[in-house]
């Protein structure tokens, strides 16, 4: 469309685009509006000289960040914990999502989608109690264990399990949920295909892997795309329920760190910087994967 | 490329609230306004006073309780109470319940230029008095005090250090309920008896206890499910392991003269190894640093524990539990085990809970600080715990046997009352404390506690070093004590420790606090 075209081309459905105006004006006010206050991470902010008011000083806060003797550890432990939550956790929802359409027993497949959304609406403070209740010595594991002859372990206090309880917990939690967007597309996909394939004598594993999972898989790459864009953002949650000073080594991610130093101490500008770089890193991630996606599968987020 | 997408979220969401806090009798009296005040002043709050119009007072609070029907916090008989007796009027915000959201409201409100007269703050607040102080923006006190001899004296002298900023007064510390008491160690008198041991009074003793509990079935049940020493996550709640060696972790100590981290000191290191073995022998529970607080009240309440750490309030939560659950239990307070240098002790608290602040933009600071000194006389809060005239007697409390009980029904209906308590007075109030129980003698349970607590000899406001380096400097004591406990570290590797204290911000910690030491 050329220059001239754009600008009369709105004009005979301006009703239309007017129905535009209340998420667009959503999306100033509320998300680009206070982007604005991404200055304080270059302030010595203070609430109450305001952000006019504080002082400039450029890149310290960064700079802070990058030096500290905790920046190594907290940046590995963020990224080795997404890339496993990513490895583990993002293929477990799809799983879900193809096994409960296969159903044919409704009452079994309501009852199930149920008990998978269930953890979801428990806040981290009380699935990571009972996480903790399920590990400990005399918990539901330990109990299997001992059992059958061997000695009860701690693994909540051992740093080679922590990851492992961290990623786990987290599928357990949020996969099911995570399940209805597939099933969703799931459910959009041309019922007369299936049709055509059995037909043509197509067994139910080649219906999954010919239909329905080239059907859904522009889905599967949007959402991943999405994810790669949080990968340095685990969220305070669910570490700082589970972790204890015996796995900090292996637990304390970015978040736990802000948190501890940031926001305890008021350090509203170290929060904010470090906030920047990890949706700075998140959007770099987010650039290339759309691109790679664009490249070999011809699709992506834009 | 084109790609169609639609997706649909059908949510069906029944959330039925109950509300289950209908009172079946009536209440009548409270709704009335109360005749207490001695002038019956007709009009409301301005009473017969030659003073002239009553002073008006901006106040913001942190808010949550609920009010009977028709009673909100600007309109109930307490507030009018205190607004007679002082001839004031309160034009009181009831802000959010929880800390955090309560500052940062107050600090939106300060952005704003709407900001109130009086405000109480949590003691946790005290960074946000230094920066407000360094601004102006708090009402100077020193030398206005003087003149309110109950408000000067309902405040211990240490603690008026936590509220100044270069020397200077910018609020008024307002204690604990419990005052200073803050835990005691309790054991099974019971327990003691049936294994014919002594109470222990030395740390060899004290562990030759926690063996015989843990080995000897105390609760008789034929069951190896008795605990020696429980023990979780804070190490402030099993205090009195590192008081018997006259250390607190985090805490300030005199030594020769001088303010020293115990942190740092080899008497640490002691109670380290100490408490390591313990570790070892599994007499301390090796669940420790994965144990919330709940599941260690749990193990007392569930009678799997016959010697631990708990608050002075314990005989009224989990030790009451544990009587229900086992009537023999017989649970006592003891003196904290004496470790090899004489020490013993338990960590003592904050001496304050929350901190009135008074704005400077305030007109009427008289009228707030005589309110605020008609609330330090003892006499003057009961009106609010007790209630008043027909609130009083037979209504928030009756007489049994010659002792103070509260009406709980009325008491928790009425639970916004306390709020209203901007100031407390320095005597612990024993009526208050009887009152919530005769039986649970939480008098002398708070009595044994101050008696053995060892405080933090530092309470000025944070420095500016520990505001940089505190967060960092906790985490790494966390994590080495932690580890040295568990066996992970070898006990010498507390050496290495202190290094890297001081050199990561413990010098400079420690040479601010000497200033501030060396100045007082």
């Amino acid at each position: 469309m050329n220059r001239k075209g754009l600008r009369t081309a709105w004009r005979p459905d301006w009703i239309l685009y007017l129905f535009l105006l209340p998420g667009v004006l959503y999306f100033i006010v509320f998300k680009y509006l206070p982007m604005y206050g991404i200055i304080i991470a270059f302030q010595d902010y203070s609430p109450f000289k305001g952000v006019s008011g504080s002082d400039f000083v450029g890149l310290k806060h960064f700079i802070r960040f990058f030096e500290d003797d905790e920046f190594i550890t907290v940046f590995r432990n963020t990224l080795l914990i997404s890339f496993y939550k990513l490895a583990f956790g993002f293929p477990v929802p799809i799983l879900i999502a193809l096994m409960l359409n296969e159903v044919r027993k409704s009452w079994f497949k309501r009852t199930a989608q149920t008990l998978f959304y269930i953890p979801h609406f428990f806040s981290w403070v009380i699935f990571g109690g009972i996480v903790i209740q399920a590990l400990s010595s005399k918990g539901m594991i330990n109990s299997i264990i001992t059992l059958f002859g061997g000695d009860p372990i701690l693994f909540m206090a051992e740093k080679e399990y922590f990851r492992s309880i961290l990623v786990i917990s987290d599928i357990i939690k949020e996969s099911g949920w995570a399940s209805i967007i597939y099933l969703a597309a799931i459910s959009g996909v041309n019922p007369s295909l299936y049709e055509a394939a059995r037909m043509d004598g197509a067994k139910k594993r080649h219906e999954i892997f010919y239909i329905t999972l080239p059907s859904i898989s522009s889905t599967i790459i949007i959402l991943f795309i999405l994810q790669l864009g949080n990968i340095l953002e685990l969220g305070v949650q669910q570490v700082f329920m589970l972790y204890n000073p015996l796995v900090y080594e292996v637990g304390d991610i970015i978040d736990t760190y802000v948190y501890r130093v940031g926001l305890t101490e008021q350090k509203y500008s170290f929060a904010t910087a470090v906030g920047l770089f990890q949706a700075t890193v998140g959007l770099i991630l987010i650039y290339v994967a759309n691109g790679l996606a664009k490249r070999f599968s011809g699709g992506g987020l834009w | 490329m084109k790609k169609k997408f639609s997706i649909l979220f059908v949510f069906v969401m029944a959330l039925t609230l109950l509300a289950a806090c209908g009172s079946n009798n009536n209440n009548a009296p409270a709704n009335e306004p109360a005749p207490a005040a001695p002038n019956n002043g007709a009009n409301e709050g301005a009473s017969g006073n030659d003073n002239g119009e009553p002073a008006v007072i901006k106040v913001f609070m942190s808010g949550g309780a609920k009010f009977p029907d028709g009673q909100d916090i600007n309109n109930n008989p307490w507030t009018e109470m205190l607004e007679e007796e002082n001839n004031v009027d309160l034009q009181i915000e009831y802000g959010p319940a929880a800390p955090d959201e309560f500052m940062n409201k107050l600090t939106l409100k300060f952005a704003s230029n709407d900001i109130p007269d009086l405000f109480v703050i949590p003691g946790s607040s005290q960074g946000w008095l230094m920066q407000n102080a360094e601004l102006g923006a708090l009402m100077e006190l020193d030398g206005k005090v003087d003149n309110f001899e109950n408000l000067k004296n309902a405040v211990y002298p240490n603690a008026w250090e936590a509220a100044k900023y270069n020397g200077k007064m910018y609020a008024i510390p307002v204690l604990n309920d419990g005052n200073k008491g803050t835990s005691n160690l309790y054991i099974r008198q019971d327990w003691l008896d049936k294994l014919n041991l002594d109470v222990p009074a030395t740390l060899d003793e004290y562990v030759n206890v926690a063996k015989a509990f843990r080995d000897q079935d105390p609760d008789g049940n034929g069951k190896n499910d008795t605990y020696g020493m429980i023990a979780y996550d804070s190490m402030l709640g099993w205090s009195h392991l590192f008081g018997a060696f006259g250390v607190i972790p985090g805490y300030w100590i005199e030594k020769d003269g001088a303010l020293v981290q115990s942190d740092v000191q080899p008497e640490m290191k002691e109670a380290l190894a100490f408490i390591s073995n313990l570790y070892k022998e599994k007499l301390l529970d090796n669940e420790w640093p994965i144990t919330k607080v709940a599941a260690f009240h749990e193990k007392v309440a569930n009678n799997q524990a016959g010697v631990y750490e708990g608050s002075w309030a314990a005989p009224r939560n989990e030790i009451n539990t544990s009587k229900q659950n086992d009537p023999n239990a017989q649970w006592v307070k003891i003196a904290p085990p004496k470790g090899p240098n004489g020490d013993s002790g338990v960590f003592g608290g904050a001496e304050y809970k929350t901190f009135a602040v008074i704005s400077s933009q305030a007109q009427n600071v008289d009228a707030i600080l005589g309110m605020l000194d008609w609330m330090a006389l003892p006499e003057n809060i009961d009106k609010f715990v007790f209630g008043f005239g027909e609130l009083g007697e037979g209504f928030m409390y009756d007489m049994v046997d010659g002792k103070y009980a509260l009406n709980f029904e009325n008491h928790n209906l009425y639970g916004y009352r306390q709020q209203l308590m901007f100031m407390q007075p320095k005597e612990l109030n024993t009526k208050k404390m009887e009152s919530l129980g005769a039986d649970f003698d939480l008098v002398g349970s708070i009595n044994h506690s101050t008696e053995y607590v060892i405080p933090s000899q530092y309470v000025g406001a944070p420095t500016p070093a520990m505001v940089e380096h505190l967060s960092t400097l906790d985490k790494l004591r966390a994590e080495t004590f932690t580890k040295i406990i568990v066996g992970e570290l070898p006990v010498d590797a507390f050496d290495d420790f202190v290094e890297e204290y001081n050199s990561k911000g413990g010098e400079a910690i420690a040479a601010e606090v000497q200033e501030w030491h060396a100045g007082r």
